[in-house]
């Protein structure tokens, strides 16, 4: 079919323009896609670095803290701390010159608040003054030790006291924050609460060291 | 006079004013050529910039996170003394008894020589004293003394006795509110 030369005329002028049209609508909707696919590949890269770069910051700049970890450890240990409190309150007792009688230390007690307890009772025999000391100075033991209840009676110049306490743990964090997850530094009250616990009478450790034999060199023979 | 000449086929004719328009869109065609291999270059060339940039980062990226995770230990030691200050905080916010203890050592100590201190008895919900005054004027002193010096809000009598052998028996219990 023989197409008539002023058709082809309009067709060769408008057809360019369609074109470039039709480009532009597919062209231009890839371009932009692809440009806004890149800036949040960008935008997230940068926000990565940022959070990486201001942890990095912070990892480098905690540092005199973090020798402190033990003292926050044994103020707040993660398993049963009954024992080493026992032996903490016989340390207190010893110092200020009374005896401590009828230590009893209770089972597990899951605290609301999410760490567990233990109560302990005791009595205490001693003089006023002393016993008094005693009492006030619980507190001053490490791990945390909060006075529950006292029943102090006298006779004849002497105190028997009838006490109980409670003492605390809680497990460790189980996992770490995420890279890309913020992390603080020590607050001023965090710190000021971790010189505070670095002076609560610290508990006793005794460090076995792992045995070193030399052993059998033929194990099976 | 000037003589209109055209030597083209008739077929291949197209009336002024239609010429006139499709000329302007041939024009209107090329300026869009233009615009549009403009727009391809502006778009090829954001899209090296970016990925330049974007490959920056990533080493970047990648150079940090082998930093951080160098420093492992210490985020586990930041993390752990974290957790453990947030517990103490609420371990410390725990009611017990030695605020009342220090108060009531207090009034303790300040009794009057002789008196004796049958028994006193703390817990969260009460403190009570039970003391044995020889004389009355020691019982008055002491009593003053708790209405003027002590740091509890209310004191109130749950005992009173007297023993010729003795002397004057008391009981007291404090409130903090």
């Amino acid at each position: 079919m023989k197409i008539p030369q002023n058709v082809k005329i309009v067709v060769n002028s408008v057809f360019p323009l369609l074109a470039v049209l039709i480009l532009f609508a597919f062209a231009g909707r890839f371009g932009v896609d692809k440009i806004s696919e890149m800036r949040a590949r960008v935008q997230k890269s940068q926000s990565n670095v940022d959070a990486f770069t201001s942890k990095l910051s912070v990892l480098e700049s905690v540092d005199e803290s973090l020798s402190r970890t033990n003292f926050v450890l044994s103020a707040l240990p993660s398993r049963n701390s009954s024992i080493v409190v026992v032996s903490q309150l016989k340390i207190l007792a010893g110092e200020q010159g009374i005896f401590l009688t009828n230590i009893k230390g209770g089972s597990e007690i899951k605290d609301p608040n999410g760490f567990s307890r233990v109560d302990i009772t005791f009595d205490a025999l001693g003089v006023r003054p002393q016993i008094m000391a005693f009492a006030e100075s619980i507190s001053m033991i490490a791990p945390l030790t909060l006075l529950d209840k006292i029943k102090i009676n006298e006779s004849g110049g002497g105190v028997r006291a009838n006490i109980q306490v409670k003492s605390y743990w809680s497990e460790l964090p189980k996992s770490l924050p995420s890279t890309t997850d913020q992390l603080s530094t020590l607050t001023n009250d965090e710190k000021n609460l971790i010189v505070e616990i670095a002076k609560l009478n610290q508990p006793l450790f005794i460090e076995l060291p792992a045995s070193v034999g030399s052993g059998k060199s033929e194990p099976f023979n | 006079m000037a003589v209109k000449l055209n030597l083209l086929p008739q077929g291949a004719v197209v009336s002024g004013g239609l010429g006139k328009t499709l000329k302007s869109i041939k024009s209107f065609g090329i300026i869009a050529l233009g615009i549009f291999l403009f727009f391809i270059l502006g778009v090829s060339g954001f899209l090296v910039y970016s990925s330049i940039k974007l490959t920056g980062l990533s080493t970047q990226e990648e150079s940090l996170k082998a930093r951080i995770k160098s420093q492992e230990s210490r985020e586990q030691r930041i993390v752990l003394i974290k957790d453990r200050l947030a517990r103490i905080l609420k371990v410390q916010s725990t009611p017990s008894v030695q605020k009342n203890l220090n108060k009531i050592e207090g009034i303790v100590a300040s009794l009057p020589e002789g008196t004796v201190l049958t028994e006193l008895s703390l817990d969260l919900k009460k403190t009570d004293l039970s003391l044995i005054f020889k004389s009355g004027s020691d019982l008055n002193n002491f009593l003053g003394s708790v209405k003027t010096k002590s740091e509890f809000k209310r004191a109130s009598l749950t005992a009173f006795s007297f023993n010729p052998l003795s002397g004057y028996s008391v009981g007291l219990r404090f409130f903090e509110n």
